[in-house]
């Protein structure tokens, strides 16, 4: 089998010079579709019957939600990946993928309490879904605190990467806790397999919400790649072609 | 809809404004946060390559 397509994709140079070709699309897309879930959502949406108004606050909620556990998965892959074959763009993915993880699961965490407190009168619960996501927010900083605390990159790589790996039991704790444990949460409102239980106006705005969501975080840890591959890879020719003097 | 039956929210303006705010918030600081990273790290890197010049020079060759 030829493996070579496999090593370029992995070359930091490679990286370097596709994700500056595609950034600035993956940002116009990101806001274009931020703008029209917005208006959908705050404005062009009708609103819940049972929950009048807040639940506007879906659009940010799970949008947040579903991105700090799909930017784990990320993370935790990438870790896999540069700890197996020691490929030093996948440990740059895992770290870029952190900080923006991290900021969507105290996101959701915000926006779920600030849900709760007008519908379940309590900003906190000790439930399930909701001390799971909480761990999750400890796992990613956990992931940071403890790569910072190497003053080698290669070693803080690998330790911070098996965290991440051991740490990614947590997603299916998340997904599923709605299922497995009572609780005030409620269940998942759109899945893959039956017709959505949404209002079409809901549904375009959640949609579009995720969409952008997901754009914009990817194109953060792109933006975080490029930083980690300039100051990785500083002593080749190229990196200082690209800084210039 | 007037103006101030969107901002009212039925009531629950506050609790779905502070979520926009703090979505707004967490956005524009994720970017400056990157942004920030960027500069430094050609700042630094800038720095470095000017002192492995001038040590190149240094040495006669």
């Amino acid at each position: 089998m030829n493996w070579q397509w496999f090593h370029r994709l992995s070359s930091p140079k490679w990286f370097y010079q596709i994700s500056g070709r595609w950034l600035p699309w993956i940002w116009i897309l990101s806001l274009v579709l931020m703008a029209a879930g917005l208006y959908q959502g705050l404005y062009n949406s009708v609103v819940d019957y049972q929950q009048g108004n807040t639940v506007r606050i879906m659009y940010l909620h799970v949008p947040a939600a579903f991105a700090s556990m799909m930017f784990y998965v990320i993370m935790a892959v990438a870790a896999a990946i540069g700890y197996i074959w020691r490929i030093k763009l996948a440990h740059m993915a895992a770290v870029s993928a952190a900080p923006v993880g991290a900021a969507m699961t105290f996101l959701a965490l915000l926006t779920g309490a600030l849900w709760g407190k007008p519908m379940w009168g309590t900003w906190w619960v000790w439930d399930a879904r909701l001390t799971s996501e909480l761990i999750l927010l400890f796992l990613y900083l956990g992931f940071m605190a403890l790569h910072q605390a190497f003053e080698d990159r290669e070693v803080a790589d690998r330790a911070a990467g098996v965290l991440a790996m051991v740490g990614i039991v947590n997603v299916p704790i998340i997904h599923y806790s709605v299922e497995w444990w009572n609780t005030l949460h409620q269940g998942a409102t759109i899945s893959k397999f039956e017709k959505p239980s949404l209002d079409p106006s809901m549904l375009i705005a959640l949609l579009l919400m995720i969409f952008a969501v997901i754009l914009f975080c990817t194109a953060i840890m792109m933006y975080r790649m490029r930083n980690e591959v300039l100051s990785r890879e500083h002593s080749k020719s190229w990196v200082k072609e690209v800084i210039g003097l | 809809m007037t103006l101030n039956e969107f901002i009212d929210m039925g009531g629950y303006g506050f609790y779905v404004w502070s979520c926009y705010g703090a979505a707004l918030v967490v956005f524009v600081g994720l970017y400056f946060n990157v942004k920030l990273q960027k500069n430094r790290i050609i700042r630094q890197l800038q720095r470095r390559y000017r002192q492995e010049k001038r040590k190149q020079q240094k040495k006669p060759s």
